[in-house]
C-alpha cells in the first residue's frame, strides 16, 4: 500500500460535526411556541422578529434550515447575484408548501440619477414591470408577498406616478399581495412620505444602533407605524464590524436585539450566510430582552462610534486646505481606537499633510456630520508627522 | 520629417500607455469613437458602494471589493455606462464575476471571459470585474457596448487566463461555466474559507466539488480538524472522511498537505466516485 487512506467513514451521523450540530437549531418546521411574532403593520401578516435577508447566501441548505427552524419571511431582490439568488430561492420554493413562507423581492426603478436622486425618462413602468416578471419566473412563483421599489433615497423616485401606478396594478392583479419601498438613505424623510401617500404597505429601511441621526429614525418609524405601514430593518448588524480592517466585530445578537427593542419594528432581516450566524439569530428569535452585559458593549461601541469616521466625505469641502480629512480621521482612529501609532503614522505618511496644517486658518469651516472636533483632531494627530517612523514602529 | 513625426508619436502612445498606468483604475476608461464622456469617472469604495448597488453591495464586500469607477458613454441622450470594480485579487475578481452568471447566458471572448446579455457586456480579467450596460435595445448601441468592453480589456494588464486552480478540476462531467469562488463560510460554515466550487453531473448523480488550496499544511490541518471533529488525525497521508454534516447531508472530504477537497451531492454508496474527484485534486 504506497499511501495509507484512512476511511474513517462508518457513516451517517456516527460522527455529526462536533462544532456544529442541526439539533442545535431545534428544528421548528411551522413555528415554536416560544418565538415572538409581531404583526407586520396593516398587512395583517404575523411574522418572527426575526426573518432572512438571502442577498449572500448561496446554499439551499442554509435557507432550509432556517426554514426549519422556523423562519418564515425570506427577503431577496431582483438584482441580488444577477438573479442568481431568487432562483436559488425559488428551487428552495418547490419543496415546501406556498402558504408556509413569505418571499419579498425588489426592483429598482432603472435611470435614477444617483446625484440628483431624481427618475429620468429611463425610469419606466416598462423595464419596471418587464423586471418583475423575470423575477416572477427565476422565484416560481405566481405571485410574490411584498415588492419593493429597491433602493428609494428621494421623495421624487418615491412618488414617481409611472412606477407607482405599476405596483398599483401589480397588487390588484394578484401579482403582488403588498407593495412597499426599501431605502438607505434619507430614510426619515422616506418613511414620513410615505405615511402621508396612504398607499404603501411596508417599508424596508436600515436602523441599527451605530446610526448617527437614531432620533430622526425613531420619530419617522411612529409616523409610517401610526399610518399601519409594516416595517422591516435591515442592515441591523450596523455593517458587522466597528471598524473598515473588519477586525472587530459587533455583538450580532445585541445588535438584533437592540432593532427589536423598538416596538414599531416588526421584524428583521439579518443577513445570514453560515449556520452560526443562523443558530445566534435563532436564539434572538425567541428572547429579545438585552442583557446588562450586550447593553454595556453595545454603549462601549457607541462610545467608540467617536472615534470612527465614515468617510462620508461631506467635510472635505469645506476644508479651505482641501485636506484629506477621512484618512486623517482614520489615522486617529488606529492611534486612539487601536492603540497602533504605526498604522497611524504611516497612513499619515501616505497623505500629503505636513505638521499641524490647520495653523494657517483662524476659524475652521469643515463640518462633520457626526460632530467630530476636527481641527483639535487633525492638529493632534499630525504631530506625528514629526516624528521619525522607527522611533514609532 | 517621415521619421520625425513616427517617433512623436510613437513617445505620445508611450506617454499616453504610462499615465494609463500612472492613473491606475482611471486610466482604463478609454475614448469611444463617436460618443462623449464625463472628464472624472464617479468613485465608490466599500464605504459607500451600498449607496449605488444597495443590499448587493455586501456580496462584494465579502469577496474583497476595493473600488468602483464609473464612467458614462453618452451620444446624444443615448448613454452606455461603464462600471469597473476592483478586488483584492484575481480569484475573488472571478468570484464576483461567476456568482452573477448562468450556463445559459451568451458567452463571448472578452477579457478571461465574459457574455453579452440584453443591455448588458459583463466580463472580467485579473483584479477586474467590469460591466457595460445601456438602456437602449438597438443593435448599434449593442456593438457599440463590445467595442468598449474589449477596448477597456485591452487596457487591463495582468492575468487574462482564468486562476490557475480552476484548470485543476478534472473535466469529466463537468457543468461549464458553472464554476466559482467563494471565500467566506463555504457551506454555509464560517471556519471554512476561500475555496472553488465546481459542479458535476455524472449517469444521475449531480454533486459538487469544492477545492481548497490553503497558505499551508497548518491552515488547512485546522479547517480539516474542525470539520471532522474528534475522527481528524494530522500526518502527512492523506486524510479521508465520509459523514454526515448536520446541515449539508453526507460530505466526502479529504486533506493533503495544504489542500482539502470536499464532495457534497453523493450519498455514502458513491464513495469510489467521490474518490475520483478527490484524489485528482490532491496532490500525487
Amino acid at each position: 500500500m504506497k499511501r495509507r487512506n484512512f476511511l474513517r467513514s462508518g457513516l451517517a451521523g456516527a460522527a455529526g460535526l462536533a462544532v456544529l450540530d442541526k439539533t442545535a437549531l431545534a428544528a421548528k418546521p411551522g413555528g415554536g411556541d416560544d418565538i415572538i411574532y409581531r404583526t407586520l403593520g396593516k398587512t395583517g401578516l404575523k411574522i418572527p422578529v426575526v426573518s432572512f435577508g438571502v442577498m449572500r447566501a448561496d446554499n439551499s441548505g442554509l435557507v432550509k434550515a432556517a426554514y426549519d427552524g422556523g423562519i418564515k419571511m425570506f427577503d431577496t431582490a431582483h438584482g441580488y447575484q444577477n438573479g442568481r439568488n431568487e432562483e436559488m430561492l425559488g428551487n428552495f420554493f418547490t419543496t415546501i408548501p406556498r402558504d408556509s413562507f413569505i418571499v419579498a423581492t425588489k426592483v429598482g426603478p432603472a435611470g435614477v440619477d444617483r446625484q440628483a436622486g431624481l427618475p429620468t425618462r429611463d425610469t419606466t413602468a416598462e423595464d419596471f414591470l418587464s423586471k418583475f416578471e423575470i423575477s416572477l419566473t427565476r422565484l416560481r412563483l405566481s405571485y410574490v408577498d411584498i415588492l419593493y421599489m429597491h433602493g428609494v433615497d428621494s421623495v421624487q423616485v418615491l412618488r414617481h406616478k409611472e412606477i407607482v401606478d405599476a405596483m398599483l396594478d401589480l397588487k390588484k392583479k394578484g401579482k403582488v399581495r403588498f407593495i412597499g419601498v426599501s431605502t438607505h438613505k434619507n430614510e426619515p424623510v422616506i418613511m414620513k412620505a410615505m405615511a402621508e401617500d396612504g398607499i404603501w404597505d411596508v417599508v424596508l429601511t436600515s436602523y441599527n444602533f451605530a446610526q448617527t441621526y437614531r432620533d430622526e429614525m425613531n420619530v419617522a418609524m411612529q409616523a409610517a407605524a401610526e399610518a399601519g405601514i409594516g416595517i422591516v430593518a435591515m442592515k441591523t448588524m450596523a455593517g458587522g464590524f466597528h471598524d473598515n480592517e473588519r477586525t472587530k466585530p459587533v455583538n450580532t445578537q445585541a445588535a438584533l436585539k437592540w432593532v427589536l427593542s423598538n416596538p414599531n419594528v416588526h421584524t428583521t432581516i439579518p443577513g445570514i450566510t453560515a449556520f452560526e450566524h443562523l443558530t445566534s439569530d435563532l436564539e434572538v428569535m425567541t428572547d429579545i430582552t438585552l442583557s446588562p452585559a450586550e447593553k454595556d458593549e453595545l454603549l462601549a461601541a457607541e462610545a467608540n462610534q467617536g472615534l470612527y469616521c465614515n468617510a462620508c466625505s461631506n467635510c472635505v469641502s469645506g476644508c479651505r486646505n482641501g485636506l484629506p480629512i477621512p484618512e486623517i480621521m482614520r489615522a486617529y482612529m488606529y492611534a486612539y481606537g487601536y492603540g497602533s501609532l504605526p498604522m497611524a503614522s504611516e497612513l499619515l505618511s501616505q497623505t500629503p499633510v505636513e505638521h499641524d496644517p490647520c495653523t494657517g486658518c483662524d476659524v475652521c469651516t469643515a463640518e462633520c456630520v457626526k460632530g467630530f472636533d476636527l481641527r483639535n483632531k487633525i492638529t493632534d494627530i499630525t504631530r506625528l508627522k514629526n516624528v521619525p517612523y522607527d522611533l514609532i514602529a | 520629417m517621415k521619421r520625425m513625426i513616427r517617433n512623436s508619436v510613437t513617445a505620445i502612445f508611450i506617454t499616453i500607455l504610462s499615465l494609463s498606468s500612472l492613473y491606475g483604475q482611471e486610466g482604463l476608461f478609454p475614448q469611444l469613437k463617436g460618443y462623449k464622456t464625463a472628464s472624472e469617472s464617479i468613485v465608490y469604495t466599500p464605504d459607500d458602494l451600498w449607496n449605488y448597488i444597495n443590499g448587493a453591495a455586501d456580496a462584494y464586500l465579502a469577496l474583497g471589493f476595493l473600488e468602483l469607477r464609473i464612467t458614462e458613454y453618452w451620444k446624444g441622450r443615448r448613454l452606455i455606462k461603464a462600471e469597473i470594480y476592483r478586488f483584492g485579487d484575481d480569484a475573488m475578481a472571478f468570484g464576483m464575476y461567476s456568482l452573477e452568471r448562468s450556463p445559459g447566458y451568451d458567452f463571448i471572448q472578452v477579457g478571461v471571459q465574459g457574455y453579452n446579455e440584453d443591455g448588458v457586456v459583463f466580463f472580467y480579467k485579473d483584479r477586474y470585474y467590469v460591466k457595460i450596460i445601456t438602456q437602449s435595445e438597438s443593435k448599434k448601441m449593442n456593438e457599440s457596448m463590445k467595442e468598449l468592453a474589449g477596448l477597456i480589456a485591452d487596457r487591463i494588464e495582468g492575468k487574462n487566463e482564468f486562476p490557475a486552480l480552476l484548470k485543476l478540476f478534472p473535466s469529466d462531467g463537468l457543468i461549464k461555466n458553472q464554476e466559482t469562488y467563494i471565500l467566506e463560510s463555504v457551506l454555509g460554515h464560517e471556519f471554512l474559507r476561500g475555496a472553488f466550487r465546481a459542479t458535476y453531473e455524472i449517469d444521475n448523480d449531480r454533486f459538487d466539488v469544492y477545492f481548497f488550496s490553503c497558505k499551508n499544511t497548518e491552515e488547512a490541518s485546522a479547517m480539516a480538524a474542525k470539520l471532522a471533529g474528534d475522527a481528524y488525525t494530522a500526518g502527512d497521508d492523506i486524510f479521508k472522511y465520509v459523514f454526515e454534516d448536520g446541515f449539508n447531508g453526507i460530505l466526502h472530504m479529504a486533506q493533503q498537505r495544504e489542500r482539502m477537497v470536499i464532495v457534497s451531492g453523493l450519498g455514502s454508496d458513491k464513495t469510489p466516485l467521490a474518490d475520483r474527484y478527490i484524489n485528482s485534486l490532491l496532490r500525487p
